[in-house]
């Protein structure tokens, strides 16, 4: 049983006589105990999606389950118990300014009726987990935007949800900050086996922790996979233009010493050890690094690099070859721009 | 001229406002708050939005509001004994005085109640809050520094309102100095009902923008 089933799920917005077609027909799956990333431009519909998850946008067309509950067919009060066993968290917080640190994580339990003595023990024990011991008393005023997320976080977890939904959680972050909160859910997500569906427009975070990613442009997904498998080989344009946000033009890239420049894309095994001196001594041929990256996605070493290949074009294409079988993406540029030159 | 100042009179008047503004005040907020609630959650894009029920109740609201105090106390007259079983004296005119103050507070709920994060409201919808449990647990506690102040400008308008309470009996410092200082020409006794009032409207606004100072400060 999947964690979260949506099926076709259709969003129609009327406004006047306009109709704003924001989700067309989006089917998913997200395992349990799964990272799961929704990335987009803005406008892409990913978070009416994530908000459609708990209901707080109600899909035109279309069923949601969570936890083999299906959703769309509750009625008010039955959704609002399930609502409860999912915890949500915002760009912005949305923090009771009326109410202490304490308050604010307790007012889950307060819903659920949870006796005052044991909210308290609750409250305590997860503002431990967030790093926020001794802020009981504070108000949300007092706190940084890294702080009020962590309140946020421990807020959403109090009713032990199954699923966390994440809506742009760290776009108001500063990026030390980001990281932080990044690896706190992480490491929660881990002790907890919680299941996670984030929503963000940046790729750095869903690289730093998704297991599986799906792709929205125009209320579609538009490309769905494991997360190594879209960074190596992205099908759709829209994931390629997120993912070469960072990267120069082609035109911008010159070959020095008259070579074929190439971009060089693998993730896991493949990019592990000195593949391109390996590529280069196996062919007989040279390279020069013009730009790139050495990273990890998730906890997967991974490499994005443009470099300048050198030797007799046989021999260049030999070590374009050996770099494919290891499982390495290899486009190649001409004057019309990347292309996988297979 | 101190001998003809009337001062049992006077304080016996300050009582009849102090207990026309109280009890006004208290039933203003009573019935005022849950209509400022309802105008609220009945709006557009908000958590009942239904417009027909937001549009009767919001004209109910400019109907009270739109005429003068003077008249609607007239007006009402056959209402307040219908009510209070008289409609003249200090009691009887509390009647109108929470007609005329009820929709005047609810508007000014309202526009508190409307100031609150929609993400706030979003969040408690998200861990599963009823509607009624977010008016009570996110809305209310949010807005309680703009619901305190609210009670505060009520108040202070009606010390003004009860001022024409003497029309139907209803004494109090306004009738006073109209009976005084305009039918006798007695200055006097106007100027010290005027300050009396003053001194009545800035006590009351001091204690409000202190508690309300305090609410905000803890981030209300």
């Amino acid at each position: 049983m999947s964690a979260i089933e949506l099926e076709s799920i259709h969003k129609v917005y009327q406004t006047g006589r306009q109709s704003v077609h924001a989700l067309r027909g989006v089917t998913l799956r997200v395992e349990e105990g799964q990272v799961y990333g929704i990335i987009g431009q803005s406008g892409a519909g990913k978070s009416t999606l994530l908000r459609c998850i708990n209901l707080l946008e109600r899909p035109t067309e279309g069923t949601v389950t969570v936890a083999g509950k299906r959703l769309t067919d509750l009625p008010a009060r039955a959704l609002q118990r399930e609502r409860a066993r999912i915890g949500m968290i915002f760009q912005h917080f949305h923090l009771l300014q009326s109410a202490t640190v304490a308050d604010n994580v307790a007012f889950p339990l307060r819903l659920a009726g949870v006796a005052r003595r044991q909210a308290r023990a609750r409250v305590g024990e997860l503002l431990e987990l967030v790093g926020l011991g001794g802020y009981e008393h504070k108000y949300p005023t007092q706190l940084s935007g890294g702080q009020k997320q962590r309140v946020a976080i421990a807020r959403a977890l109090a009713n032990h949800p199954s699923v966390l939904l994440c809506d742009e959680a760290t776009s108001a972050l500063d990026p030390n900050t980001t990281r932080a909160i990044l690896d706190l859910l992480l490491d929660i997500q881990r002790r907890l086996g919680l299941t996670i569906v984030m929503v963000t427009h940046e790729m750095a975070v869903v690289q730093r922790v998704c297991d599986r990613v799906a792709v929205m442009d125009h209320g579609q997904v538009v490309e769905e996979g494991p997360l190594t498998e879209v960074f190596v080989s992205p099908r759709h344009e829209v994931t390629r233009s997120l993912l070469e946000a960072d990267d120069p033009e082609p035109d911008q890239v010159r070959p020095r010493s008259g070579g074929t420049v190439a971009r060089i894309v693998c993730a896991g095994a493949a990019a592990e050890g000195p593949f391109l001196k390996e590529a280069a001594a196996h062919t007989s041929t040279q390279f020069t690094i013009l730009h790139g990256k050495v990273d990890s996605v998730k906890d997967q070493p991974y490499a994005r690099l443009t470099v300048e290949w050198l030797g007799e074009p046989a021999h260049v294409q030999g070590a374009f070859q050996w770099l494919r079988e290891r499982g390495c993406r290899v486009d190649v540029r001409d004057e019309e721009g990347w292309r996988d030159a297979r | 001229m101190h001998a003809d100042i009337v001062w049992p009179e006077i304080w016996q008047a300050t009582g009849a406002t102090l207990y026309m503004v109280g009890v006004g005040t208290l039933l203003s907020t009573l019935i005022g708050l849950p209509i400022g609630i309802l105008l609220v959650l009945f709006s557009p894009n908000h958590l009942l939005a239904n417009r027909p029920v937001y549009q009767a109740l919001s004209l109910i609201v400019n109907v009270l509001r739109s005429v003068p105090f003077i008249i609607l106390m007239i007006a009402l007259i056959p209402f307040t004994e219908w009510v209070m079983g008289t409609s003249i004296g200090t009691t009887a005119a509390i009647v109108p005085l929470v007609v005329g103050a009820a929709p005047f507070y609810a508007r000014l709920a309202e526009t508190a109640l409307r100031e609150v994060d929609p993400g706030v409201i979003e969040a408690a919808q998200a861990m599963g809050a009823s509607t009624w449990q977010i008016v009570w647990w996110v809305l209310l506690p949010e807005a309680r520094a703009g619901v305190l102040s609210g009670i505060v400008i009520t108040a202070v308008a009606l010390v003004s309102y009860s001022a024409m309470a003497g029309v139907i009996g209803g004494g109090g410092l306004g009738d006073l100095a109209v009976r005084y200082g305009y039918d006798r020409f007695q200055t006097d006794v106007m100027l010290v009902t005027i300050v009396v009032m003053m001194v009545l409207v800035q006590v009351m606004q001091g204690i409000g923008d202190w508690w309300v100072a305090r609410l905000s400060r803890r981030g209300g």
